[in-house]
Parts: C-alpha cells; sequence; structure tokens
C-alpha cells in the first residue's frame, strides 16, 4: 500500500489554521483509523482507547496553531499527540493499582505480541512488526508503544545507549522493506 | 561523511518517535537547517513511521466523531454571527487566534517601526550639535567604532570556528566505534595530570580533548603516541591551552596512549622518562 496523498495537504493545514470546521472533518476521517489503532495498541482498552481518541483530536484542534509544518509531516505531528497522551495515560494507571475494573486492561503490556489483528483492516501490513527480529521487537516494545527514551529504554533493557539507537534504526529500515515488499 | 554517521547513529529516528531529551530535539532541529540530507532522511523515516500507524488501523465508534465534532461546533458557534459570514468574509474579519497573534505582531512592527524613526530623528539631531561643538570628538569617536567593529568582526571568525570545531566534535561523539580513552598521570609526574583520546576503531581517526597537564618550558611540546604492538607510534603534537578538542593523526590497531614532553615540534621517537600520561585501550 502506499501513502501517496492524493488530497491537498497545504490547503487542509490553512484550513485547520484558520479554524474550519470542515477541515477538521476532513482531518478526522482521514485520520481517525490509524490514530486509533495506534492509541488502542498501547492501551488494550476500547473505552480507555476511545478518550483518549477524543481527547487527542480535540487537542489537535485547539492546539493546531502549535503545528510548524517545518519540523515534520501533519500525519506524524498527530499521531505524535495521540501517542504522547496514549503514553501518559497508561503511565497514570500504571501508577494505581487501585483502579479497580480497568487493572485487567492494563496489566496487560503493549507489546507486538498483543497487537490486534482488526477485520476492518483491508491492508494486509498488520504483520509487518510480527516479521522483525526479536531484538528489534523488544526496543520498539519499549520505545514506540510505551514511549521511553533512548536513555531510559537502555536502563531497562539493560543496554548500551547506542545499541538502543541503532536497533530502533535498524528496526525502522526493516519495516520499511516489510512495507515496500507487501506494497507489490 | 561525518553527516552519514550522524544519521546512522540512530538519532533521527529517535526524533521522530519523540525519544529524544528536548536539547537533544534542538540538535536534530538545527542541523536538519544546516544539512539537506538530514531532512530528506526525517521524511523517509515518518513515512514508516505513518505507514506503520496506518498498518494498526482500527475503526472508532461513529459515536466518537459526533463527540469530538460537538466539542468543535461549540468552540466555533460561541460566536454565533459568525458561521453566517461566508469564507472569504470570514479570511477578512476572521477573529481565529492565528490572525490575532498576525495583527498584534503587525501593530507592535508598526509601533517599533515608528519608535525606531522617533530615536533615529533624535539621534541625529543629537549628532548635529554634537558635530557643531567638538569635530575632533566625534572623529576619535569614529576611530573608537572602527576598533569595535574590527574586533567584532574577530569576534564573529572566532565563533565561526568554535561553531565549526563544535560540529565536527559533534559528528565525532556521534559515530559509531568510538571509545574514550583516558589518560592519567604516571609514576613520578603530577597524579592531577589527566587527557582523554577519543578514538574511532572504525575510521582510525582520534581527538584529544585537554584536562590536565603542567605548563611545558617554552622550547618543549607535548606529544601524543599510540603504542601499537608494543611499538610506539607518533600521533602528533598539541598544544594545552586550547579547550576545544584536537584533531590528530589516524591511527589503527592501538593498545594504548601515552604523552611525552619533547622538544617543540615533536621527536621521532618518545622519550620515555618524560612521559606524562598513559591509558590503555578499553577492550
Amino acid at each position: 500500500m502506499s501513502l501517496k496523498i492524493t488530497y491537498n495537504e497545504e490547503q487542509l493545514i490553512a484550513g485547520l489554521r484558520l479554524q474550519k470546521k470542515e477541515s477538521f472533518e476532513e482531518l478526522y476521517d482521514r485520520f481517525n483509523g490509524p490514530v486509533y489503532g495506534v492509541i488502542f495498541n498501547i492501551l488494550k482498552s476500547d473505552e480507555l482507547a476511545q478518550d483518549v481518541l477524543q481527547e487527542s483530536f480535540v487537542k489537535i484542534w485547539r492546539n493546531f496553531s502549535k503545528y510548524d509544518a517545518k519540523k515534520g509531516s501533519l500525519f506524524t505531528w498527530i499521531l505524535n499527540v495521540a501517542r504522547n497522551k496514549a503514553i501518559d495515560k497508561y503511565r497514570s494507571l500504571s501508577r494505581k493499582p487501585e483502579f479497580s475494573g480497568l487493572s485487567s486492561a492494563i496489566e496487560e503490556k503493549p507489546s507486538v505480541e498483543n497487537l490486534e489483528r482488526s477485520v476492518e483492516n483491508k491492508i494486509d501490513v498488520r504483520y509487518g512488526l510480527e516479521k522483525l527480529k526479536e531484538e528489534h521487537q523488544e526496543v520498539l516494545n519499549v520505545v514506540y508503544f510505551r514511549g521511553c527514551s533512548h536513555q531510559e529504554a537502555a536502563d531497562e533493557l539493560n543496554l548500551p545507549l547506542g545499541t538502543v539507537k541503532t536497533r530502533v534504526r535498524s528496526a525502522l529500515i526493516e519495516l520499511r522493506k516489510i512495507f515496500s515488499e507487501i506494497g507489490n | 561523511m561525518e553527516i552519514e554517521a550522524y544519521i546512522s547513529s540512530g538519532i533521527l529516528e529517535g526524533y521522530v518517535l519523540h525519544a529524544l531529551s528536548s536539547q537533544e530535539m534542538q540538535e536534530v532541529e538545527c542541523m536538519s537547517h544546516i544539512y539537506p540530507e538530514i531532512k530528506v532522511e526525517l521524511s523517509k523515516i515518518e513515512m514508516v513511521y505513518e505507514q506503520l500507524a496506518v498498518s494498526q488501523s482500527k475503526l472508532p465508534p461513529p459515536a466518537i466523531k459526533d463527540a469530538v465534532m460537538a466539542v468543535i461546533n461549540s468552540d466555533v458557534g460561541s460566536n454565533p454571527d459568525e458561521t453566517s459570514i461566508d469564507s472569504e468574509a470570514q479570511k477578512q474579519f476572521s477573529d481565529s487566534e492565528a490572525d490575532k497573534e498576525v495583527k498584534a505582531i503587525a501593530m507592535k512592527t508598526t509601533w517599533m517601526a515608528v519608535a525606531a524613526s522617533v530615536l533615529v530623528i533624535i539621534g541625529l539631531s543629537l549628532v548635529t550639535l554634537e558635530m557643531r561643538s567638538s569635530n575632533k570628538e566625534l572623529t576619535k569617536g569614529l576611530d573608537d567604532l572602527k576598533t569595535t567593529n574590527q574586533e567584532l568582526l574577530a569576534k564573529v571568525d572566532a565563533s565561526k570556528e568554535v561553531q565549526e570545531n563544535q560540529e565536527s566534535i559533534l559528528s565525532a561523539l556521534a559515530q559509531n566505534g568510538t571509545v574514550s580513552i583516558s589518560l592519567q598521570g604516571v609514576e613520578g609526574k603530577p597524579k592531577s595530570s589527566s587527557v582523554t583520546v577519543l578514538w574511532n576503531q572504525n575510521n582510525e581517526q582520534a581527538f584529544l580533548a585537554m584536562g590536565k597537564l603542567p605548563e611545558p618550558p617554552s622550547d618543549k611540546q607535548y606529544q601524543l603516541w599510540a603504542l601499537v604492538d608494543g611499538a610506539p607510534v607518533d600521533m602528533g603534537v598539541f598544544d594545552i591551552d586550547k579547550s576545544d578538542l584536537q584533531k590528530m593523526k589516524t591511527i589503527s590497531g592501538a593498545q594504548a596512549f601515552a604523552i611525552t614532553l619533547e622538544q617543540k615540534g615533536g621527536s621521532p621517537s618518545p622519550t620515555l622518562s618524560e612521559m606524562y600520561v598513559i591509558g590503555n585501550v578499553p577492550s
């Protein structure tokens, strides 16, 4: 599959800067699937993920002036707003074990093995992460799903800092190959 | 190439994944302005990051969209008159934050420009008065300004050099395969002596970071040696008053590094009694 942009991203961004709700609706329609998927794989709970999805999109709407097109793409920016919110939620909940009813949700740590296969997903790249080597999955679990910094990951996995950095890079390079193979 | 090493270190992936400290993030942003290759690499990483998200796609219940749009509508609808204005007019009379900010900045700029021109006028009239009263003082003032200007230019050149040096330090440190060797004082020489060598075993580059060494006599100079298979190899002479990393000669297969005090310009073989510090390469 390819992420070839068929819509006019510049127009969308301009509309969002002007706080046009039609632009925002377009943004939601286009990106709610991947954003929800990422949040869900971090929190492993529909209830929690839906709250965070809602909060994330409202935050994107209200803080859009903070988006700097020179620093990166729109999609990456909104993914990071959502991922950060989900990770914050995960961290705040995992500090409160008395949060009954939801404790079962947070006990199951987000990881590549626990990824839910979505039946709505027509794009067969959901196995991309599972095709990675053990050591690549390990660093992505910690850095991508749990939002650890390089240093935190190094401490947690007992690896040199340089190794964590290069392994994350290798993992993403591998994923790039896997995704391009699937596209053919 | 230094940039390839910076890219290979994985720091750019860290930037996209938000796994960096805020200082590291600023460093990446800075580097991406200087080197276009970094911008290119960042887009490649963003693409796979986005594909990864798409691969996890999951449709949320439609009720969520309703809830989100309700908040948006209430934000937009807080000024009911606005919704009836057409988009063209909206652009002109828009109350959106972005426009407010732009207007505020425009106003500030206008006032600043006015204030600046007033100051210039006042300044000019003062200068004119001064000119009439003491021409000699003015000439002296001008000369002082010229000297200051030259000093400033020299400072700019110096700081450019520092910046270039910093960039090479950055890439030296970022490269894979760089080890840090701490050289400590030997028996009979000041214990406080210490120097660090940064040696990249892949590209054989070596840098010296001054720690502390006694001030040498004016006819002598410190020389760095690498020990390869037990034999000393000249790595070059250096001065102790440099605070930045100094690039030394390249070397492969070094087991240890040492510094001796030699005649100015160095010596083909080390004077062992004048060895000040030594350190082994960690294996």
